[in-house]
């Protein structure tokens, strides 16, 4: 086989070589239970599963958990302390901390997810069109990525933001731009290692479309990557969009995100000090419990791909 | 092969680490005029290498907190508040507003004489008034400096009721022909119409008076590696990031200067601004009234931090384009709690206002009532006006005034009770420009503060432009200003403004004031002689170190 | 080799000419002018034309871009609208600022990160072991704008040690490149446990320690060594995006450096600035990853790239 181009990373190769070796012969269902019984054993991996669990169950049920209504503005009480109330104190509007903390998970979260996922649409199209196709296909798609990569990328999302105009939804769509082109290059490396596989030739002889190539032969042996991608991914866009938010181009008033409270609570540090580190705490629990569930993931599902 | 090439690896990071630390940043150009100085050191300049390009400095140096202007310190050319800042301290205009409105002459040997028709001003300027670059203070310069503020035409307009104005802005003319000049000391200026607030216009900082040798020399320079005026300081350094420094200037014609120098300190984070001086590396920095308690309740800073009122509003403003309807409009004015901004969301610094002129000038009137809050007239306006349901206003704030920001947010609760669900959208600086002046902005917040001391620099941007978004024109209400700024005894233009102000925000409900901030800022108790009074210019020209 | 090299840079050529593209075009369909901006108070239709005439904004775009990429071959970006300074000029000026700050935050990384894997790698599974991970993954994990608020808190305002801004003197760096630093030193850390731990596994470790070799000579001599090229490789991106300027830390630190200057570009649509600080950052990027394929063939002799590679 000729490759015309190395990523920087030796991982695709190593994990080129290592589907070589096992890939497709292994049947999915004694894979993918083998590799559970393997995560089950990463005592660190797991507990972070329960803590992304409570996360996502906190994110869930925040009107059920959070005491105040997070945007409910008490004039009475403005830049209150911690107190029974209010126990993490309120904000310069108000506002109960400790319930825009919990409404934030949603943001953080769901930002975090969807993205990924509009992330890796991008990323398993293009990636798999420029691995099955190569040539000319492949040489654009992978300049297009160099281009998206080489971009610097707080200011890309600045103008994405302000073309689109300030809103979740294209928060999701800008930090997905941001993060595809790692999932595009990880697919276009397997789909071409995978593509000279007898069972594709088979399909092709068999008279396949291109579509149910792709969709059926090459994505479904490429998901463990996938999976791996977007677990790791998520804590990624989770930080790209605090720092979207810090830097005053996030999530717009009055929603409550932990990146826009922590960038809010500036002012007010050496005043109230809880306000702005508990946004801080909220965000590195997230991405803590994220990073090592998604490395327990890896070891799990894809013991040589590391970074 | 591998040994060799870690090494040249090896050598390339450190030939880099190498140039890197060798290039520090310039040293000012020159050092304090140490003669003058040398023998007392200020207490508060702790010196060392935090304080980036003053480290070499020494004697009474005030060191002020600023954020990088990033553009040339040119009035004429450049309009924010941090250029006018440092620049009224290198150079002046004829004249100078006190706190209380009144003029009095700085570069004049008395106050102007205006002719029975008011049409024609006589000038006398002070014998030997020098600039920093030794020449003296002459009519012809005086004559090149409003020629060029007209031909740089950012503000222009301040001269547009001038002779000649048109064919100068219009290029037809290469002169200002109503300022005329009888000799070196002497000119006349005259208008084409009555124009009350001419003399105030004349004690702006966009009517800095230049050499115009030297000015014209320096070209595009001008205000970034040169500028010289007549002031008590003349600048010695201006570097983009770091900091402009000033020096005393000797030959000042005002008397004797006690500073030595002033350090503008480039520091874009207001937060770290604070923290700065909180650790006692800067003398002087703004704080933002929404982090008023911090401070308030801080019992070393609180008897540090001093307050003054601006004149000028904040105001929101309705597009009259996107909401025709007078009575919509009213509703939405009737729909903002202004108490408890003032009250709660300004920590008590605010007041609600009565009229949207200002208290200080013509026109101001404080019989009125308060500006109220009452959702429930709200929402039967809007029942009468066709919206039983209530509307949708999408409010737009420049997010580079975070006090906007947090006004639109109290006002999005607030509204909810008439009825009116509002969506906060915040914009950058060059978004909002753009919006503004396309007419993209349905409403907004913004404030405005007069540039000089007359109702017509607080009204003009309601009917001559429609530069304040709201496309609100009114024919009755364009007269009155025509009226107010040809008319000369106050009484009939509180009358005239009075009734002008009326029709604004209390018949068509175009723009609505919405509270009369006070400012503060943490100056260190060192400092002597220094006040900011209403016309928000910073003079350090009296200021000492004990 | 040479011709692999030939080829990445044609390449790099391309991407530069796409980001240029997309700059310019972003620039034109994002709202904001920056003529408007420019004249703020009294903005007139005439006077905004007038301006927009001097600036040349008024030539159709396809000319416009012509003329900028004329000017870049020379790497010439024109003159910023706002502060008429040479952007090469400013760009020089905020990159030697960068390049401080960049040494020092990686020297700091490198110095904690790397010991830190060795060490972690050594005492595999020992609760040393698991406190070096756990930092490790709460630097990446911290956002390195909040770590930075409260790094200036602690030592800059209660301690009063260190300076909270300002960029003149190596004292001024200290809290900027800890907190620049401390991500790509918990990432390092990773990468170097990891990878030590993959070499001292191999055959040849094993050999040496059954030779005698003593156990801090065989990890220093054999294993490190042996695990520096995954090292190699991600310290020198972890560089070359230092190099870039890191926005949110020069923004909390008040730091002029290629950060802030693309920034203040950005919220001015201030053209030739922005060009000039995205062509910059677009090229360290691309270069880095050119310098770190081709050292990594060096240091593997087992990589060769080029016809006929495999």
């Amino acid at each position: 086989m000729k490759r015309t181009r190395i990523g920087f990373f030796n991982k695709q190769r190593q994990f080129e070589q290592d589907m070589l070796e096992r890939g497709v012969e292994y049947e999915y269902s004694s894979f993918y239970a083998d590799s559970l019984k393997q995560l089950k054993k990463n005592k660190m991996a797991m507990g972070c599963a329960v803590i992304l669990l409570l996360l996502i169950l906190i994110a869930i049920f925040a009107p059920l958990l959070a005491p105040y209504d997070p945007a409910y503005q008490d004039y009475t009480a403005v830049l209150a302390e911690p107190s029974s109330a209010h126990l993490l104190g309120t904000d310069e509007y108000g506002r109960d901390i400790l319930s825009r903390i919990i409404y934030g998970s949603r943001v953080s979260i769901s930002i975090g997810i969807v993205a990924q996922i509009v992330a890796s649409l991008v990323g398993i199209t293009l990636g798999s069109l420029a691995g099955y196709y190569g040539g000319v296909i492949d040489n654009v798609i992978s300049r297009i990525m160099e281009i998206f990569q080489a971009f610097p990328d707080l200011i890309f999302a600045m103008a994405i933001m302000t073309f689109m105009g300030k809103g979740v939804l294209n928060l999701f769509i800008a930090l997905g731009l941001l993060t595809w082109v790692r999932t595009a290059r990880m697919i276009r490396g397997s789909v071409m290692q995978l593509k000279e596989k007898e069972y594709i030739e088979a399909s092709r002889a068999c008279g396949a479309s291109t579509f149910w190539i792709i969709a059926k032969g090459l994505i479904p042996n490429c998901l463990s990557t996938i999976i791996v991608m977007v677990t790791l991914g998520i804590p990624n866009a989770i930080m790209y969009e605090a720092s979207l938010s810090f830097l005053g181009i996030g999530i717009q008033p009055p929603t409550p995100s932990w990146g826009n409270m922590i960038s809010a609570a500036q002012t007010f540090i050496s005043y109230r000090p809880l306000y702005s580190i508990m946004p801080g705490v909220a965000i590195m629990i997230t991405v803590i419990a994220f990073n090592i569930f998604g490395d327990g993931l890896r070891d799990a599902l894809d013991p040589k791909l590391k970074t | 092969m591998k040994k060799r090439v870690s090494a040249v690896a090896l050598l390339c990071a450190a030939a880099m680490m190498l140039s890197a630390c060798g290039s520090k940043p310039q040293a000012p150009a020159e050092t304090t005029a140490a003669g003058a100085a040398g023998t007392e050191a200020a207490g508060t300049q702790t010196g060392g290498e935090s304080t980036p390009g003053a480290a070499d400095r020494t004697g009474k140096i005030v060191r002020v907190a600023a954020v990088d202007p990033q553009v040339a310190l040119d009035p004429q050319q450049y309009t924010y508040s941090i250029v006018m800042k440092i620049t009224d301290n290198i150079s002046e205009a004829l004249l100078t507003t006190k706190g209380d409105g009144s003029l009095e002459p700085t570069l004049l040997a008395k106050m102007p004489e205006i002719s029975e028709d008011q049409l024609t001003y006589s000038f006398e300027l002070l014998p030997d008034v020098k600039f920093h670059d030794g020449t003296t203070l002459t009519s012809a310069d005086v004559k090149y400096s409003y020629e060029r503020l007209v031909k740089l035409t950012k503000m222009a307009t301040l001269l547009e009721n001038v002779e000649g104005y048109q064919e100068l802005a219009d290029g037809t003319a290469d002169e200002l022909s109503g300022v005329v000049i009888q000799d070196d000391t002497h000119f006349t200026i005259t208008l084409t119409k009555p124009y009350a607030p001419f003399l105030s216009v004349l004690s702006t900082a966009y009517t800095a008076i230049y050499p115009h040798e030297a000015c014209e020399a320096a070209g595009e320079n001008w205000g970034m590696t040169t500028l010289y005026g007549t002031g008590p300081f003349k600048m010695d350094s201006y570097q983009t990031g770091v900091g402009v420094t000033l020096t005393r200037f000797d030959d000042y014609h005002g008397g004797a200067v006690k500073l030595d120098g002033v350090d503008y300190k480039f520091i874009e984070d207001v937060n770290t601004q604070v923290l700065e001086y909180q650790k006692g590396n800067v003398d002087y920095v703004d704080v933002d009234p929404s982090i008023y308690p911090v401070y308030s309740e801080n019992p070393e800073l609180k008897d540090q931090m001093h307050g003054f009122q601006p004149t000028g509003n904040y105001s929101l403003g309705v597009n009259v384009k996107t909401y025709p309807d007078a009575k919509v409009r009213e509703a939405i004015a009737l729909s903002i709690d202004r108490k408890a901004i003032c009250d709660s969301i300004l920590h008590g610094t605010a007041t609600v206002p009565t009229s949207y002129i200002p208290a200080g000038i013509i026109g101001h009137d404080e019989t009125l009532p308060e500006f109220e809050y009452n959702p429930e007239r709200a929402k039967q306006l809007l029942a009468e006006a066709g919206f039983p349901d209530g509307i949708d206003l999408r409010v737009t704030v420049n997010s580079k005034y975070q006090g906007n920001v947090n006004i639109a947010t109290a006002f999005q609760q607030q509204a909810k009770a008439a009825g009116i669900n509002v969506q906060v959208e915040t914009v950058d600086s060059a978004a909002w420009s753009d919006m503004k002046k396309s007419g993209g902005i349905d409403c907004n917040i913004s404030n405005w503060y007069v540039d000089y001391s007359d109702p017509e620099s607080m009204l003009y941007p309601m009917t001559k432009t429609d530069t304040n978004s709201s496309f609100w024109h009114n024919a009755e209400f364009d007269q009155l200003l025509e009226d107010g700024i040809a008319t000369t005894d106050s009484a009939e233009r509180q009358e005239i403004y009075k009734k002008a102000e009326h029709i604004m925000t209390r018949e068509d409900w175009a723009t609505t004031p919405i509270y009369n901030e006070t400012k503060f800022y943490l100056l260190n108790p060192s400092i002597t002689g220094f006040e900011i009074d209403s016309t928000f210019r910073m003079f350090w020209k009296d200021a000492d170190i004990q | 080799m040479l011709s692999y090299t030939a080829k990445r840079l044609g390449q790099t050529v391309f991407v530069l000419i796409g980001i240029s593209l997309i700059t310019f075009v972003l620039l034109q369909v994002v709202p904001g002018d920056p003529v408007a901006l420019m004249l703020e108070k009294r903005a007139d239709p005439e006077t905004i034309a007038k301006i927009r005439h001097e600036l040349g904004l008024d030539l159709p775009y396809h000319i416009q871009y012509y003329n900028f990429l004329k000017g870049a071959v020379r790497l010439d970006f024109g003159t910023s609208y706002f502060t008429k300074e040479v952007v090469s000029v400013a760009l020089i000026r905020s990159f030697k600022v960068t390049v401080k700050l960049a040494c020092m935050a990686f020297v700091f990384a490198a110095a904690i990160g790397i010991p830190c894997g060795i060490f972690s790698a050594v005492k595999r599974g020992k609760r040393i072991d698991s406190v070096v991970m756990v930092l490790s993954i709460i630097g990446v994990s911290a956002p390195a704008f909040w770590f930075a608020i409260i790094l200036q808190i602690i030592f800059g305002l209660k301690l009063d040690i260190l300076p909270i801004s300002g960029f003149d003197g190596v004292s001024c760096y200290i809290l900027p490149s800890v907190a620049l630093g401390a991500r790509y030193a918990g990432s390092m850390a990773r990468i170097t446990r990891t990878s030590m731990l993959e070499v001292m596994g191999q055959d040849y470790i094993r050999t040496a320690k059954a030779k005698g070799a003593s156990r801090w000579s065989v990890i220093m001599k054999h294993a490190l060594k042996n695990a520096m090229i995954p090292i190699v490789t991600l310290i020198g991106t972890d560089f070359g995006y230092m190099l870039t300027g890191s926005m949110l830390i020069e923004k909390v630190f008040s730091i002029p450096g290629i950060g802030k200057l693309a920034v203040d570009a950005m919220s001015n649509r201030d053209l030739p600035l922005l060009e000039g600080t995205v062509m910059y950052i677009a090229f360290v990027f691309v270069i880095v990853n050119l310098i770190v394929d081709l050292s990594y063939a060096f240091l593997d002799p087992r990589i060769r790239y080029g016809k006929g590679a495999a």
